[in-house]
């Protein structure tokens, strides 16, 4: 009995606090989802059942096109971040000069704002004047067709989402690989193990669980991918780096068609827990 | 006798006082101190913010009343907007929004008419404003907004390039013709912009091109791509967006599929940059000196004058010019083509206005302010670069007289006269078409935007993005209601209700 | 040892790669200072090196932070740093309760996994669906364009995150410790504001500076929540671009000034982020 009261003084204030202010925008938005609402132009909201869902589903080649770039996307920076990281935290775990020098160094692009990141970013990126083109055309590549082709536009985006959040990764991986039983590694070196041996044998399974987690937390952020698109491509060029968020961004910001937003929403909803869930069960168990 | 001649004169007193103070109320003039203690509220972007910045001191030291602003990011401005509308919250007084949102918000009635302000307070000179900024700032025969800013797209030129007689006796060798300073339509456009690509013409050491224009995605693409729809698919005071009988959308005809076709050839003759050219990009671009043609509002001009603060290297050295027409047009009432020359001025984007919001408490301090600073005298200082950028283009008959000021502003009298004369020229002209004011023009907008942003990089043909963009707009059309569609549109186009 | 073996091809590859990575992070920085040293006329220039190939110009630093708009600029910093440490210090709080009560306890009907489940989905939601109903919210509670009003949201926004990793610190506490103090007489909230939490510290801290600068970066509750009053840098930012375009000059310094604090910061209390942030990867 008294543990009880113990156990949810604890918890109760968390949780009570999320769902004080989740709760209402959670059935807001849920409700509003079955209704066409185009706010702007104050037109009166009518039911529409799960036509709005159906639209999102059958009828909305933008949902689905902005929905493979999101995944492709998340796929691909995840995956890089988490390699780059992965070694920057495997060669800064070693004695090397300046270690700690380089440890802080490479913390830093994760603490810029997103939206700063984006308009330095689209600073060096301009056309005309900017300066990774300049050199880059120099060097002979031809840069502005980077930029403007819809094919090659999005690995300019996913390029600067590297740049900002590998640091994450190479946070989390240097954190665990500290703590990191040495006598395990005494013991390899005793039998003779090489170091990649060592690597791949002790360092990496031991690693695995908390790449996992790793992977989850910044899948997740990555999913909701909206700064950098807003301030360096909009979207373009056509609707090749349009991701998700913005999309829902677009039709309730821009068209305040807040009905179909929402119900947007939910679906964003259910495929990132849907993600998730598949990270958290399969994976881990996997392991 | 005394007394009653004292009372006599002081009831005098007291009628002379009276009518004087009710004739103070009645104006638009602000008096000093009638507002102590009264707080105004203004919405606006940066760089409009600078306008009601130069303003404000001298209102609020007049009044005692207090001006907030409160700057958004222009890219967050309409969702501040809408959100303060659609939750009835009324932060917000006066409000700077560009009038392309007009199906929205004079649409929903989120603004408040100015009709009883204006008849009891009166407006500084109603009649020395363009008629075509009258028609921007109303809807449905009522006034919903404060003129401040006369926006139309020109065309800009390189003087020394296309009036340069070595390089006109090349073109004439090279097309058999010689081109009209300025380029009289975009047929002709495609023959200069190609022969100005790819060398360089000013001998700054630098690679040349023939056109810029805005063609980054969101950025607004689609005002390069109407000002050439219009030429081939618009006859002078009839808008080519719908059939105003059907409410059938228009874009998949054969005169917006030529367009398209224009502009996906004009990209070739572009900076290579071309397809990440927002607003900020095309001008920055322009006025470096890498191309010779563009096509932008009169902002353009305003940066041009000077070289320190926005790199400016071409001082002087522009032309403006009207839009170019076409050599024929899509008549979609006969389904047939016109041959012959046709040139239709389009106000697009419509300019930036000032509303009063309908859930505002202070409404009269805020049409004091308002027109305050849009009056003849103060409003011409901050279109003609006394003020700096402003963002605010010509919109008054007075602006257009008094070139002293222009030239106090930076502008050479010879390039002003000419800059003024060109945009006088569309904004007077009766038959100029408006932007499409219907609500839900935003979404039209971007469905436009998208499919075109697709021609512009080449991954689609022009009529199917045509086409791509018909089947959108049917759909918003229903999603609104196309019978409410079709009034609405009809009544933006001053056409009969039936 | 190892540090004789200096052939080693290891640390080869190690400096090469070491060395890319590095010019790949400082370059956007270091362009970021050159260019709001710049003067706006050259801007658009690829000079780099100050005095020798373009004169060095505080112009920038003077239209930011000086009389035209220093009050809007110097506002937005204070808001950006009162917002992030409260918030940051509520999430903390809320999240490690929340931790510990789901490590230590066992909860039936909604198993603690469940719970842990339903926490974390709250950062699953994309912010733009919430904005208008935290708008309307605040609004009744008369709370917009105040400081409470962001900070509560943004330790919505924070409070998952700060949880999951404060479940992992006290997974990894002996349980032993604590029970020894509730055998002393402890209550046990003694236990864990006594034991639990001190011993837990370099996690904690690396969670509060985590949740900082999340929240110091956050921009969409921001935009809609607020008016005036509490504008945060990131808002600032966004605002330098214009329908006039960007100026790369003012970008660049207020960028420079929204990216300092944080970035100081994490550069500060690395070593805290290094050791606390084992996310509870490796028991035994």
């Amino acid at each position: 009995m008294r543990k009880d009261a113990v156990k949810f003084g604890f918890l109760s204030p968390g949780l009570l606090y999320l769902m004080a202010m989740a709760v209402f925008p959670l059935v807001w938005s849920l409700t509003l989802s079955f209704y066409r609402w185009k706010a702007a132009t104050a037109a009166p909201r009518t039911f529409v059942g799960f036509g709005n869902f159906l639209s999102i589903f059958f009828r909305d080649p933008r949902f689905w096109n902005s929905l493979r770039f999101t995944v492709l996307y998340v796929a691909i920076v995840v995956s890089i971040e988490l390699s780059l990281g992965l070694l920057l935290a495997y060669i800064l775990s070693e004695r090397i000069r300046f270690r700690n020098f380089f440890r802080v160094l490479f913390l830093l692009p994760m603490a810029a704002p997103p939206i700063a990141v984006a308009f330095m970013w689209r600073m060096l990126l301009n056309p005309d004047a900017g300066i990774v083109v300049k050199i880059l055309n120099a060097l002979g590549f031809n840069m502005v067709r980077w930029l403007t082709d819809a094919r090659f536009a999005p690995f300019v985006l996913m390029a600067v989402d590297i740049w900002e959040w590998t640091p994450f990764m190479f946070l989390g991986l240097l954190a665990a690989m500290q703590s990191l039983p040495v006598a395990l590694y005494d013991a390899a070196q005793v039998d003779g193990a090489s170091r990649g041996q060592a690597f791949w044998f002790i360092t990496f399974p031991l690693l695995l669980p908390i790449m996992v987690t790793l992977i989850l937390l910044r899948a997740i952020d990555a999913f909701k991918l909206f700064e950098l698109v807003f301030g360096i491509t909009g979207g373009g060029p056509g609707t090749s780096t349009e991701s998700l968020s913005y999309y829902i961004y677009t039709v309730g910001f821009q068209y305040f068609d807040l009905g179909y937003a929402c119900a947007l929403s939910w679906v964003f909803l259910l495929i990132v827990l849907i993600m998730a869930n598949f990270l958290l069960q399969r994976l881990r168990r996997g392991i | 006798m005394q007394r009653i001649a004292w009372l006599w004169f002081g009831t005098l007193v007291f009628l002379l006082g009276f009518s004087l103070t009710c004739a103070a109320a009645g104006t638009w003039e602000s008096q000093p101190g009638e507002f102590k203690g009264q707080t105004i509220t203004v919405l606006i972007t940066d760089p409009h913010s600078a306008v009601v910045e130069s303003w404000k001191p001298e209102w609020e030291a007049l009044t005692g009343a207090k001006v907030e602003m409160v700057v958004v990011p222009y890219a967050s401005l309409y969702d501040k907007m809408m959100t303060d509308f659609i939750t009835g919250t009324g932060a917000y007084d006066l409000i700077c929004w560009p009038s392309t949102w007009a199906g929205d918000v004079m649409g929903g009635e989120w603004v408040l008419p100015l009709d009883a302000l204006m008849q009891e307070y009166g407006y500084p000179d109603w009649d020395d404003v363009v008629p075509a900024i009258k028609l921007i700032v109303s809807w449905g025969g009522k006034v919903y907004a404060f003129p401040y800013d006369g926006d139309c797209h020109m065309l800009y030129y390189r003087k020394d390039a296309l009036e340069n007689p070595e390089y006109r006796a090349k073109f004439k060798e090279k097309y058999g013709y010689e081109y009209n300073i300025p380029p009289k339509s975009w047929e002709e456009i495609l023959h200069i912009a190609e022969f100005f690509t790819g060398w360089d013409w000013d001998n700054d050491g630098e690679t040349e091109y023939g056109i810029a224009f805005i063609a980054q995605r969101k950025t607004q693409a689609m005002w390069s791509y109407l000002d050439i729809a219009m030429q081939y698919a618009a006859q002078p005071g009839v808008a080519p967006f719908f059939d105003p009988d059907t409410m059938e959308p228009q874009v998949n005809n054969p005169g917006w599929v030529e367009a398209m076709d224009v502009i996906q050839k004009l990209t070739k003759f572009a900076p290579p940059g071309l397809l990440s050219y927002g607003y900020s990009e095309l001008r920055q671009a322009f006025v470096s000196g890498n191309s010779a043609i563009a096509l932008d509002w009169g902002d353009i001009g305003i940066l041009e004058q000077s070289p320190e603060k926005y790199g400016s290297k071409v001082k002087g050295l522009l032309g403006y010019g009207p839009l170019p027409g076409a050599m024929k047009t899509y008549d979609f009432k006969a389904k047939q083509w016109i041959e012959g020359y046709n040139q239709v001025n389009f106000l697009n984007f419509g300019g930036w206005v000032f509303s009063i919001s309908k859930f505002s408490k202070n409404p009269v301090p805020a049409y004091k302010f308002a027109t305050y600073f849009t009056s003849p005298e103060r409003s011409l200082l901050d279109v003609c670069g006394v003020h700096g950028y402003t963002g605010a283009n010509p919109w008054r008959f007075s602006h257009f007289k008094n070139v002293d000021k222009w030239v106090e502003g930076g502008w050479s009298k010879e390039s002003v006269t000419k800059y003024l004369e060109t945009i006088q020229t569309i904004l007077s002209d009766p038959k100029a078409i408006t932007d499409l004011r219907i609500p839900g023009a935003a979404e039209y907008y971007d469905y436009l935007d998208l499919y075109l942003a697709e021609v512009l990089s080449g991954t689609k043909a022009p009529k199917d993005a045509c086409d791509a963009i018909y089947n959108e707009w049917v759909k918003i059309t229903e999603a609104h209601g196309k019978e409410k569609q079709r009034a609405l549109y009809r009544e933006s186009l001053g056409l009969p209700a039936e | 040892m190892r540090q004789a073996r200096k052939t080693d091809p290891f640390f080869v590859v190690a400096w090469v790669v070491l060395v890319l990575f590095s010019v790949w992070t400082v370059f956007p920085f270091f362009w970021g200072i050159v260019t709001s040293f710049k003067s706006p006329g050259e801007q658009y220039t690829t000079a780099f090196l100050p005095f020798a190939q373009f004169r060095p110009s505080t112009y920038a630093w003077q239209v930011v932070l000086g009389q035209a708009e220093g009050e809007r600029t110097r506002q937005g910093l204070r808001n950006s740093v009162l917002i992030s440490s409260l918030s940051s210090l509520l999430v903390l709080f809320l999240g490690s309760f929340a931790g510990y009560a789901l490590t230590r306890f066992r909860f039936h009907g909604w198993k603690n996994k469940d719970i842990a489940s339903w926490i974390l989905s709250n950062r699953m939601f994309p912010p733009i669906a919430v904005a208008i109903p935290f708008f309307l919210v605040m609004r009744t509670l008369k709370l917009l364009d105040t400081l409470p009003a962001i900070v509560m949201a943004h330790t919505v926004y924070n409070l998952p995150l700060a949880t999951w990793l404060m479940m992992d610190f006290f997974r990894e506490l002996p349980e032993e410790v604590e029970e020894a103090a509730l055998i002393d007489g402890c209550s046990p909230f003694q236990a864990f504001f006594r034991v639990a939490f001190p011993l837990s510290l370099p996690g904690i801290v690396a969670v509060y500076i985590l949740c900082f600068i999340f929240s110091w970066n956050e921009f969409l509750f921001v935009v809609t929540l607020s008016y005036r009053k509490t504008m945060t840098m990131p808002v600032i930012i966004a605002g330098t671009l214009t329908v006039r375009g960007l100026d790369f000059w003012k970008v660049s310094a207020l960028s420079l000034l929204a990216i300092a604090p944080p970035v100081v910061l994490a550069a500060l209390t690395s070593r805290f982020l290094i050791r606390g942030l084992t996310l509870g990867a490796i028991k035994e």
